[in-house]
């Protein structure tokens, strides 16, 4: 009998140390689960997810990039340029087509929690943007104008986001955010009086809400 | 020592027993998993393709065979083609409206297209998963079509056209690669291109020729694709 109750009690410490252990590596377990990169130092390119899981640009046509200082604090930077400089010759008249568009983002982003599985983030940052477009028709015998368009435009402006952020695997992300923008923009338009203006110049002031971005982070 | 203690210690000994070869499997596990270079790119060929909707395959980087030859595990060259020609001849017959009688034409076709384009890719950051890469080269592109017209009949005024373009830039691509197998890895690139473009057109039946040239720093659309290695 006593056999009996020794064997018991061996058994029943045996498998209370092994819950204590399995428990402690499943814990551990959960704890490597939120492994992610939001470390100091890790960079980032960000695409945006588009129509049946397609990709394309994020923040900038030509770049969108994050750099971490900290595991809580990130730099977000978009950039966008297109430059295009063209002369069309359609026998009796010729065309100059000149245009310029930048597009500057840059944004603070601040993690709450960046060891948790779903990582929170607020972020917040200036945006320019400066678009100019010319085209000047002549024809081509006398010199003279044919017509003649000229439109630029800027902005500036604030934006704030918030957003969660989910990490697949270790190096990389799915993302979704809100945001706003608060932004002041001033347009002028020139053209040939039989356009149907010769000049016009607008200014808006304007705060407006954006889309739901979904997009995803690949670390490196 | 009574029988219980012996038993305990026994009991305690399997315990730790047990525990130590499990902790040292994981850390043996773990060490084997941090020693994994990842996967050696070497002397590797791949393919590329976009990936389209729903996870359709399409052509990748405008052009439709995309090779890549990796030198080594930071460098590598891109290749990527895309030719197509065709010839058509077609004979009609054409009643015309003014006098109702018939006019017999020959019409042929030419269409040629090529696309070229070589970059240097460099690797930079060698994750074992997840790699940063950067590339670099020229992208050349020539299309011409012509249509001639040849008529049988003295009264026809048709006449044929030709018409061509030649498009020639250096593009750079800034992207990130992660490999899910050691042969597979999925793509996503941003990239630019600073190019010069030109154009020609004739049209013989008011024998007027438009043509047209351009210099361009434009971004590109974000090439998506699958990368299999071999």
């Amino acid at each position: 009998m006593i056999c009996i109750k020794n064997f018991l009690t061996i058994l029943v410490t045996f498998f209370l140390i092994l819950s204590c252990v399995l428990t402690a590596q499943e814990g551990k377990a959960l704890q490597e689960d939120s492994k992610n990169s939001l470390i100091s130092g890790s960079r980032s390119l960000q695409f945006r997810i588009s129509n049946n899981l397609t990709l394309t640009s994020f923040e900038g046509a030509m770049i969108s990039a994050k750099k971490h200082f900290t595991s809580n604090s990130a730099l977000r930077f978009g950039l966008g340029l297109d430059i295009r400089s063209g002369q069309e010759d359609y026998g009796a008249v010729e065309e100059d087509d000149n245009l310029f568009e930048l597009e500057l983002i840059a944004q603070y982003i601040y993690y709450t929690s960046p060891k948790a599985p779903v990582n929170l983030y607020l972020g917040t940052g200036p945006q320019f943007t400066y678009n100019r477009h010319v085209q000047d028709r002549n024809y081509e015998e006398t010199g003279e104008d044919a017509a003649w368009q000229y439109d630029r435009s800027w902005t500036i402006g604030l934006l704030a986001t918030f957003g969660v952020e989910w990490f697949a695997i270790e190096n990389i992300s799915f993302f979704c955010e809100y945001g706003a923008s608060i932004g002041y923009q001033s347009r002028y338009m020139e053209s040939t009086p039989y356009q149907g203006y010769q000049d016009q110049e607008t200014t808006q002031f304007r705060l407006s809400s954006q889309t739901v971005d979904f997009g995803l982070s690949v670390y490196f | 020592m009574s029988r219980l203690k012996k038993s305990v210690i026994a009991a305690l000994l399997l315990v730790f027993g047990i525990l130590t070869g499990t902790i040292s499997g994981q850390n043996d596990m773990q060490t084997t998993q941090d020693q994994q270079p990842g996967p050696q790119l070497e002397h590797t060929w791949s393919f590329q393709a976009g990936i389209s909707e729903y996870f359709t395959l399409r052509n990748f980087d405008m052009v439709s065979l995309s090779v890549k030859r990796h030198f080594s595990n930071k460098s590598a060259l891109r290749l990527g083609t895309w030719i197509n020609f065709w010839a058509r001849e077609t004979s009609q017959s054409e009643i015309k409206n003014w006098d109702g009688t018939n006019a017999d034409t020959e019409i042929e076709n030419r269409y040629y297209f090529a696309a070229l384009s070589l970059q240097y890719i460099t690797y930079l950051s060698s994750g074992k998963d997840v790699k940063c890469y950067l590339g670099i080269g020229p992208r050349i592109r020539f299309e011409y079509w012509k249509t001639t017209y040849e008529s049988k009949s003295d009264a026809l005024t048709r006449l044929g056209g030709d018409s061509g373009e030649i498009f020639a830039g250096l593009q750079s691509n800034l992207g990130a690669e992660y490999f899910f197998t050691d042969n597979i890895s999925l793509i996503a690139e941003y990239g630019a291109i600073l190019d010069f473009w030109g154009y020609s057109d004739l049209y013989n039946y008011k024998n007027e020729l438009s043509s047209g040239f351009r210099f361009s720093l434009s971004p590109l659309p974000v090439n998506f694709g699958v990368s299999i290695y071999f």
